[in-house]
């Protein structure tokens, strides 16, 4: 019985080529993960420590220059990443699951169950995010834990809807049909038929809010609702602006936080956008007769072409 | 009832309107091309109603598709030659075949919910065809809107609706009217009464014989629907996997029940209370 | 219309929600609320403000469900409560006039977005595969993805510092009046703040009016508008843009409430007068009272334009009206 199920599953999977920007931006984000991971070592100087002379354009003894108060950008670059992307991954997974959970539940069971899962997450769909998040921050402790709990709030609701119609697309599939006959209870089915059907739907997902997540934590720290004493990304960026920086012609102190910032989220929206695209089967069509005329403007006027195979006129 | 010789409204009564030679259309795939019309040779006359039959897959809605050369990537026109009125649909130019569309030929499609425009109305959609032709038809006056449902018993109000709002019958009805709006030679028609139910299927095709018997038009009217072929058409082509098997009348095929052993397949496979209508 | 009286009742769920929330999160913090929100306060509280406190959030003894309807009712009737870092001025009177440079800033930076991407779009999906389809999108997401304040803070230090081409900050130079010249003056300082709101979301909407192009130009109405001969432009906006129009303007809608959170940050780069520098100075100054509304006042707006967008989407769309006899 089990050998069927997951024969059936299997047909109902679909195969994606995965193209070499995927695996290029994706292997950028491990480089990043692994320089956070191992900033204790690749730093060059105590990131909370005076360095040096403050206001220190880069230079051969400090990369990426000093800030206003001596402490060196390169190191607090390293160590800041750790904070950065770790708020960034966690916030992506718990959404991730969040959304899952609320959406394919709502989509599965449908009646009630649904309606009230629906209007909640179309609540926190319509509700702005950043105010709501300002609202809620403002009243705790604030620090890198508060940002995760107060983004996982605002930020589950995306994924719920997203994966609630995904779900509720398949649902209607034979092998979800099949599995029920066979009398698998429907957290079973849930877990085990649909959930994994929709994997490149979660992947892409995920990419998706680690960018979310790595973006709005940056500018809430930027606010001031972080907290200023931890390194990461978005507390550099507060204190350049706070020590007006720029005024002072520091560019180094914000380009450089700024740049990683940028760099991680536009490689992985760059990613998704690039999965996106070579699994189009309306562009495999025009692109094949495309190459098949070798010829020929793009556009999408609809005049069938002539190209005549036999000798003869 | 035999159906009589269509008396000239226009000048050549038994011209060929529309004339396929040796059509070969495919499409595209990964290494090569995949035929799906492999050598057709087809006539329509002027007031003449030729039905294209056959299973799905068989190539007949791939050859209405490419009389006006709308058949969507990855088709490809890979032989042969389609003329209307006595020229070269596949040798024209993008503009000529622009200006020859519609006025020539036009098409009616299966499903006119999607065939017609959500957004705009009716009347406007049909108002926007005479006007896009009206640098090329300096000579004769059209047919008002108005007119052109009427005659295919539309109130003419009607045309300030939008498709959404009319029924599956009258949209085809509407759809008719706007294929008439340039009073071509040809008009064809891929399944436009599958959709519909039975009645209603048999009064749009009384319909369009009869506006054929008067403004004298030809009609290539792609069908699976065997009886109804039998009933209104001059006509029959059966095709099967590319190719035309038999060409016949309904009065021939009452009395061989099809030559071909594929016609005589399709012609048994219909369940029949009854017998044929062909008289 | 039973679609937009729909619409209007989730609006109003959402807003009593989003009351709810503003009810609830102060008395969600540990101990009790108000002696928690007066220890942020640090040096400078005293008595009145306590009160003004206490006031604002209706922390009386009287059980919970009484102060919700307390505060309800101070909500109906205009009183948000006194400013702390303002005090003692009333919450309304330090918001008043930045909401409208705010909703000033998103119109312009919205309608301009919306305009450049969409068109871009709608000539990326025609020619579908071409060099500029291969280019122009990923560019313009690429760019997008961009956190907005970073992108705010590179324009100001090359054109505003470096170049000095454009002004650094603020709305207007010259005292404010009814004269052309105050007109440009304006424009020109809302340039930077516009471009850079421009270059983040222009992306969006050049993929969504693309993706919409093209499953609409492989509908059957769009085959017939090609056989009946009309013109490319006829049939690429008055038969393809139209209808894809429809999914555009949905998105509109699910936008506009993201766009704020960017806007507030490049207000706050640009000093611009808007709700986004309140925002930050209430936030370094724990004036929750002022925090809280804003939240409301920002999530009005925002809720109205989502309406707006509704309407407009049941005037371009007659299959949603009701069918007239």
């Amino acid at each position: 019985m089990t050998a069927t199920l997951v024969t059936v599953r299997r047909s109902g999977a679909r195969r994606r080529r995965i193209p070499v920007i995927a695996i290029v931006g994706l292997a950028v984000l491990a480089a990043a993960c692994l320089a956070a991971l191992l900033a204790p070592w690749l730093a060059p100087y105590p990131p909370d420590v005076p360095a040096g002379a403050g206001s220190q354009p880069p230079s051969l003894e400090h990369p990426l220059g000093t800030t206003t108060q001596g402490f060196d950008v390169l190191s607090q670059l390293l160590y800041g990443a750790r904070t950065s992307l770790g708020v960034g991954l966690a916030v992506a997974g718990i959404t991730t699951v969040m959304g899952l959970a609320i959406g394919v539940i709502a989509a599965y069971r449908g009646g009630w169950t649904d309606s009230v899962l629906s209007l909640l997450t179309n609540v926190f769909l319509v509700l702005p995010g950043l105010p709501l998040i300002v609202v809620l921050a403002a009243f705790l402790p604030p620090g890198p834990s508060t940002i995760i709990l107060v983004l996982s709030i605002t930020g589950w609701a995306f994924g719920a809807r997203l994966f609630r119609s995904q779900a509720l697309s398949l649902r209607t599939r034979e092998f979800v049909a099949a599995a029920e006959t066979a009398g698998m209870g429907r957290l079973r089915v849930m877990g085990t038929q649909i959930v994994p059907n929709m994997a490149s739907i979660i992947a892409a997902f995920v990419v998706n809010q680690v960018v979310f997540a790595i973006t709005a934590e940056a500018s809430l720290e930027f606010l001031g609702l972080g907290d200023p004493t931890t390194i990461s990304w978005g507390t550099m960026l507060f204190w350049a602006q706070t020590g007006s920086a720029l005024l002072l012609g520091n560019w180094w102190e914000f380009v450089f936080p700024g740049l990683a910032i940028a760099l991680t989220a536009s490689m992985l929206t760059f990613v998704n956008y690039a999965v996106d695209e070579t699994s189009s089967p309306r562009l495999q069509a025009r692109e094949l007769v495309h190459r098949f005329l070798g010829t020929g403007t793009r556009s999408s006027s609809l005049i069938t072409p002539v190209r005549r195979t036999d000798a003869s006129s | 009832m035999p159906r009589p010789d269509v008396s000239p409204a226009t000048p050549a009564a038994s011209a060929e309107v529309l004339r396929i030679d040796a059509l070969e259309v495919g499409y595209v795939v990964a290494d090569g091309v995949a035929p799906a019309v492999r050598g057709v040779d087809l006539t329509v006359r002027s007031g003449e109603l030729v039905a294209l039959a056959g299973e799905s897959g068989c190539g007949k809605s791939t050859i209405a598709q490419s009389v006006l050369r709308i058949l969507r990537p990855p088709g490809v026109i890979t032989g042969g030659r389609i003329l209307l009125e006595g020229e070269d649909v596949l040798a024209m130019s993008p503009a000529r075949l622009r200006r020859v569309r519609w006025a020539r030929a036009a098409i009616v499609m299966q499903n006119s919910l999607t065939a017609l425009d959500p957004v705009h109305r009716v009347g406007d959609q049909i108002d926007e065809v005479v006007r896009a032709h009206r640098r090329d038809h300096g000579g004769g006056r059209h047919r008002t809107t108005g007119e052109l449902l009427e005659m295919v018993g539309i109130d003419a109000r009607r045309g300030r609706d939008y498709p959404h709002e009319l029924s599956g019958g009258m949209r085809q009805r509407a759809a008719i009217a706007m294929a008439l709006a340039l009073s071509p030679s040809l008009i064809v028609m891929d399944e436009p009464t599958t959709a519909l139910d039975v009645v209603v299927q048999r009064e749009i095709l009384a319909m369009v014989t009869a506006l054929q018997h008067e403004l004298g038009f030809g009609v290539l009217l792609i069908s699976h629907d065997l009886p109804l072929l039998t009933r209104y058409a001059d006509r029959i082509a059966v095709m099967k996997d590319g190719l035309v098997v038999e060409e016949t009348t309904p009065a021939e095929l009452a009395v061989t029940g099809g030559v071909d052993s594929y016609t005589r397949r399709l012609v048994a496979s219909v369940p029949r209370p009854g017998t044929w209508e062909a008289a | 219309m039973l679609l937009l009286l729909r619409r209007l009742g989730f609006y109003a769920i959402a807003l009593l929600i989003a009351i709810a929330v503003n009810f609830f999160v102060p008395r969600l913090a540990p101990g009790d609320p108000a002696s928690a929100l007066v220890a942020k306060l640090g040096t400078g509280a005293d008595q009145a403000s306590l009160e003004s406190l206490r006031t604002a959030y209706g922390l009386t003894d009287d059980p919970l469900g009484v102060q919700f309807l307390q505060y309800l009712g101070n909500l109906a009737t205009g009183d948000f409560g006194l400013s702390i870092s303002r005090f003692p001025s009333p919450v309304t009177e330090v918001i008043s006039g930045s909401l409208g440079w705010t909703v000033l800033l998103g119109s312009v930076a919205l309608i301009i977005a919306y305009l450049l991407g969409s068109t871009l779009g709608i000539v990326a999906a025609w020619y579908r595969g071409s060099w500029f389809d291969r280019t122009v999108p990923p560019v313009l997401i690429f760019i997008g993805s961009f956190p907005y304040f970073f992108l705010a803070l590179l324009l100001v230090y090359v054109f505003a510092v470096g170049l000095g081409w454009f002004p650094i900050g603020q709305a207007y130079s010259m005292p404010p009046e009814w004269s052309w010249e105050f007109v440009g003056d304006v424009l020109w300082h809302m340039t930077l703040p516009v471009t850079t709101v421009v270059l983040v979301t222009a992306g969006t909407w050049t993929l969504n009016m693309r993706n919409a192009m093209m499953s609409v130009t492989s509908e059957d109405y769009l085959a017939l508008a090609e056989a009946k001969g009309l013109s490319v432009r006829a049939v690429v906006f008055r038969h393809g843009a139209r209808n894809a129009l429809l999914p555009s303007v949905t998105l509109l809608g699910g936008m506009i409430g993201a766009v704020v959170g960017g806007q507030v940050m490049v207000e706050i780069v640009f000093s611009y007068p808007g709700v986004g520098m309140i925002l930050m100075n209430a936030v370094s100054a724990h004036d929750y009272p002022l925090i809280q509304t804003l939240f409301l006042i920002i999530t009005v707006t925002v809720l109205a334009a989502n309406f707006i967008v509704d309407i407009v989407y049941v005037l371009l769309d007659p299959r949603t009206r009701e069918v007239t006899a």
